[in-house]
């Protein structure tokens, strides 16, 4: 602790330098009931440590790693993550899960040879198989602090993070619109090794168009960025940040007109309909059904319109995620039946795909999974990657987040879409407190805007948990008991 | 235990055996005390099990580590049984030309796919001199073709156990396909050679200038021959080599890889079942091994009778009760004896009452005597009219009537002795829960 300027009050106030953790087998992290500050601190850290992720996942997104110029960068760089936190006494093992994950490491590494062996023509690549036990390695941990206050300091951190690349989304096409060409300025400043490839970075709104899909020149793709900026929608909104930035992420969704995000925020919105936050969503009626309105009048909305009823189109991208790759690999599954039951080696789904000459057909999970491994690892596979769904602090980004990586995105090998679900839900979980969704009163975005525009006062509305008031609340009581310190 | 014992031990430490209550009912007498005779409550002989409290995990896969062994054993076996021979696999790449639209050249590289792999190019292909012998039929099940996408190349790939062999074997695939196509304009030529030749050998008929008709005739028949013979040059030239096969990869995985594949799985399901099982039926084989299992206990030696003594004075407790584990008697007794003669030490006088059942043998004999009633809560709150002594040492055996008449309650001590190689960390955890209250100390001895 080091004591700083002192108060105008005359108070002396203290303030953590330095969180002093616990190491994880010596001993528990400080207990927020007895010891307030040790609670704060690790409140802090853990809250930093995620978002820090996130920041890193939105920044490394397209470096790869030089020995292996296929594998993303994040792929190393999330288990060092979890080690280190592990070792700062923030993280801890998670008893259900890693056995879960062992049970499909294993399984999984058995099962080849036995294709080997029975499966005709199997296509196996052990290079896939360490892939699929190294990005899911991570679900074998979670946070020692897993209070509701963490989850919701988090969360704002994600929501400022995704503010930060919605601007510079909007920057990106509004040099577009100022005439200035696309560069892809990344790729210009540094060699090629280092940045992953075969990526569509970026392409035209519609053909022959001068404006391309935002992707901020950092973007690995323009429906990465917008899952991004999809979740730190959700996540500004569920922590309260002030409604301008809620704007100006909504601004950057739409310059990446992309489903992704999208399809994150409508359906993590849907799920709160289900819950008592639903109250505060009404109350944005208003400003959505304006938006929506200006939107469908612009390029962005009409492409965004486009794609919500392309998915009859064979060739749309809904179609390609979604519909096709199920009717395309189902007969070059059943063929075999021992291919049913064993599978057809690891990576084999991502050849088949690749040499179908489909352009942009996806593999989503259960067709990896199920194809790849055979029903019986299959079923081990999915039962470790599901569970890492369940037991989040809230129920619509568990949601949303299982709908987006096991019917949209490619959610099994691709670190940049998976590592969301761990910072928002399977690091969480299980959960210590009732999910945020039953409690109105975490919403303070709502009561924020609210109250700037002389509609709510506070106090008016009583809530268990105010986190609009949290932070005054918590610099009187940190200054309560640091002045009784020396 | 001499060496500590004073010479007035009579006086100070009665190592002792109470006797039976009266059994004419409540007011029998021990001495001069009133000892009730009430039957000790009925329970079951076993103690109610703990609930489930895993061990940490590095510390059971690090005590079951022969289990990871055995199935990292038995997984590399099953790799080496089921693995197969090494394939290997060569790529040449045939090149489409003379096409441009987008749409064609898809149509060409997908037809061009499965001309490669059509049973006349294969037959073709193993007439070669580099691949002759090789059986069609062989072949055709080696050989697979892909148009890759948004290029003019198709990739022939041909696998085999040999990696040369599989390199001439695309080669001589890829000649095949691009001969075949050859040979296919070749006829188409003439086909139409031949069919201009029957039109020009057929004179005309009729009447008027029929020279000037003929020549007519022959002209307009000329440049036909002619825009056709481009157009099959064209479609002649519409295939050529690519780039031939000059080396090969790996395909699939060999024995050694499944092999490894094989023991890691093993090794790592040797873990999962390691987890499942848990510490409970495991025997405890060292006091490190016990501390890491179950952090949370309170362990110490035998040796270390002299520090629970200690313990036991600054407690304020009256009442020390050594409960013995199945196959610790002998040792719980002498832990008891060795604590009473340290307070003996220490000035206090002791009672110590062994009710530990010594015979071994039938499992019968090893049923409590009745001289638990002593561990009532009536007699330990009042030693010192009981038995005249400032202490109260009770050895006896963690059996469910001596545990029921001290569970839940903190106004005694209790010391758990269990035994290296013979009690399990259930067996430990039960007794535990049991006198949870009293804050136990578990002792292991060797």
């Amino acid at each position: 602790m080091t004591a700083v300027a002192a108060a105008p009050d005359g108070v002396s106030v203290v303030r953590p330098r330095r969180i002093t953790m616990v190491h994880p087998w010596r001993g528990p992290a400080p207990d927020p009931a007895v010891d307030p500050a040790g609670g704060l601190a690790l409140e802090q850290a853990t809250a930093r440590f995620v978002g820090a992720l996130f920041a890193a996942m939105v920044l490394l997104q397209r470096f790869s790693t030089v020995a292996l110029p296929d594998v993303s960068i994040l792929v190393l760089l999330v288990p060092a993550w979890v080690v280190w936190g592990l070792l700062r006494g923030l993280m801890q093992l998670e008893r259900n899960r890693l056995l879960l994950w062992l049970a499909a490491a294993g399984t999984s590494a058995i099962v080849v040879p036995l294709q080997q062996r029975f499966v005709t023509e199997p296509i196996i690549s052990v290079t896939a198989w360490a892939l699929l036990v190294a990005v899911w390695l991570p679900t074998v941990v979670t946070l020692k602090d897993r209070r509701r206050t963490t989850f919701v300091r988090m969360l704002r951190i994600i929501a400022r993070v995704a503010a930060v690349l919605a601007a510079g989304c909007l920057v990106f096409i509004g040099s577009a619109l100022a005439g200035v060409p696309y560069q892809d300025y990344l790729a210009e400043a540094l060699p090629s090794p280092l940045l992953l490839q075969d990526f569509v970075i970026t392409y035209p709104i519609v053909y022959g168009s001068n404006l391309y899909r935002a992707n901020a020149w950092i973007g690995l793709e323009p429906s990465f960025v917008s899952m991004q900026l999809g979740l730190g929608l959700v996540a500004a909104f569920m922590s309260g940040i002030r409604l301008r930035v809620l704007v100006l992420i909504i601004g950057g969704l739409v310059a990446a007109t992309a489903g992704s995000g999208l399809a994150i925020a409508a359906v993590a919105f849907v799920v709160m309909l289900g819950y008592p936050v639903r109250n505060n969503l009404v109350r944005y009626l208003p400003v959505a059904i304006g938006g929506v309105i200006a939107l469908v009048a612009t390029p962005f909305g009409q492409s965004i319109l486009g794609r919500l009823t392309e998915a009859g189109d064979q060739q749309s991208s809904t179609s390609l995620r979604g519909i096709l790759p199920y009717s395309y690999m189902w007969p070059r599954w059943v063929s075999d039946p021992l291919a049913v039951v064993l599978g057809r080696g690891p990576g084999s789904s991502q050849k088949i795909v690749l040499d179908s000459g489909i352009m942009g057909l996806l593999t989503p999970s259960p067709v990896k999974i199920f194809f790849e491994y055979g029903v019986i690892a299959g079923l081990v596979i999915a039962a470790c990657l599901l569970y890492a769904y369940v037991g989040g602090p809230s129920r619509a980004l568990s949601v949303t987040m299982l709908v987006s990586l096991w019917l949209l995105q490619p959610g099994t090998t691709t670190m940049i879409a998976v590592m969301p679900l761990f910072l928002t839900t399977t690091w969480w979980s299980p959960r210590i407190d009732p999910v945020l969704e039953s409690d109105q009163a975490t919403y303070a975005a709502a009561r924020g805007w609210l109250q700037r525009a002389a509609v709510w006062r506070p106090g008016q509305v009583v809530g268990t948990w105010r986190l609009g008031r949290r932070r005054r609340g918590l610099s009187s009581a940190a200054r309560t008991m640091r002045g009784s310190q020396p | 235990m001499s060496a500590m014992t004073p010479p007035d031990e009579d006086r100070a430490l009665r190592v002792q055996t109470v006797p039976k209550p009266d059994g004419s009912g409540p007011g029998g007498s021990t001495g001069s005390h009133p000892v009730p005779a009430e039957p000790l409550p009925a329970e079951s002989r076993r103690l109610p099990k703990a609930a489930a409290r895993p061990a940490p995990v590095l510390a059971l896969l690090r005590a079951r580590w022969p289990w990871l062994v055995i199935a990292g054993l038995m997984g590399t076996l099953a790799g080496l049984l089921l693995g197969t021979t090494q394939i290997y696999q060569a790529t040449a790449t045939i090149r489409l030309s003379g096409v441009t639209d987008p749409l064609q050249v898809k149509q060409a590289g997908q037809t061009y796919e499965e001309i490669a792999q059509s049973p006349p190019v294969i037959e073709k292909a193993t007439t070669y001199n580099s691949i002759k012998g090789t059986a069609p039929e062989d072949l055709a099940t080696r050989v697979t073709a892909v148009w890759a996408l948004d290029t003019y190349l198709v990739d022939i790939t041909v696998k085999n156990s040999s990696g040369e062999r599989a390199v001439l074997e695309a080669n001589a695939v890829m000649t095949a396909v691009i001969d075949s196509a050859n040979a296919q304009a070749d006829r188409k030529n003439k086909e139409l050679k031949d069919a201009v030749i029957k039109v020009l050998a057929d004179k005309v008929q009729g009447s008027g200038d029929a020279t000037a008709v003929e020549q007519g005739r022959r002209d307009r028949l000329g440049f036909g021959l002619g825009d056709a013979q481009l157009g099959q040059i064209v479609q002649a030239g519409a295939v050529t080599a690519g780039s031939q096969a000059a080396s090969y990869i790996a395909a699939g995985t060999s024995r050694p890889v499944a092999a490894g594949l094989g023991g890691i799985g093993g090794l790592i399901l040797g873990a999962v079942a390691a987890l499942l099982v848990g510490a409970g039926r495991r025997r405890i084989r060292t006091p490190n091994e016990l501390r890491a299992l179950a952090p949370e206990l309170t362990l110490r030696s035998t040796t270390q009778a002299g520090e629970v003594a200690g313990r036991l004075l600054e407690s304020g407790h009256s009442t020390l009760v050594v409960l013995s584990l199945p196959s610790t008697p002998s040792s719980a007794s002498r832990f008891a004896a060795a604590v009473a003669n340290h307070l003996r030490t220490h000035g206090s006088s002791v009672t110590l009452v062994n009710a530990i059942a010594l015979e071994s043998g039938d499992s019968s004999s090893m049923a409590l005597p009745d001289e638990v009633w002593v561990l009532r809560r009536d007699i330990r709150q009042d030693v010192k009219s009981y038995f005249s002594t400032d202490m109260l040492v009770v050895a006896c055996t963690a059996e469910p009537e001596a545990v029921g008449l001290i569970s839940g309650q903190s106004d005694l001590m209790a010391v758990i002795v269990a035994k290296e190689g013979r009690s399990s960390l259930q067996q430990v955890w039960d007794t535990v829960s049991a006198v949870e209250s009293a804050d136990p100390i578990v002792v292991l001895a060797p």
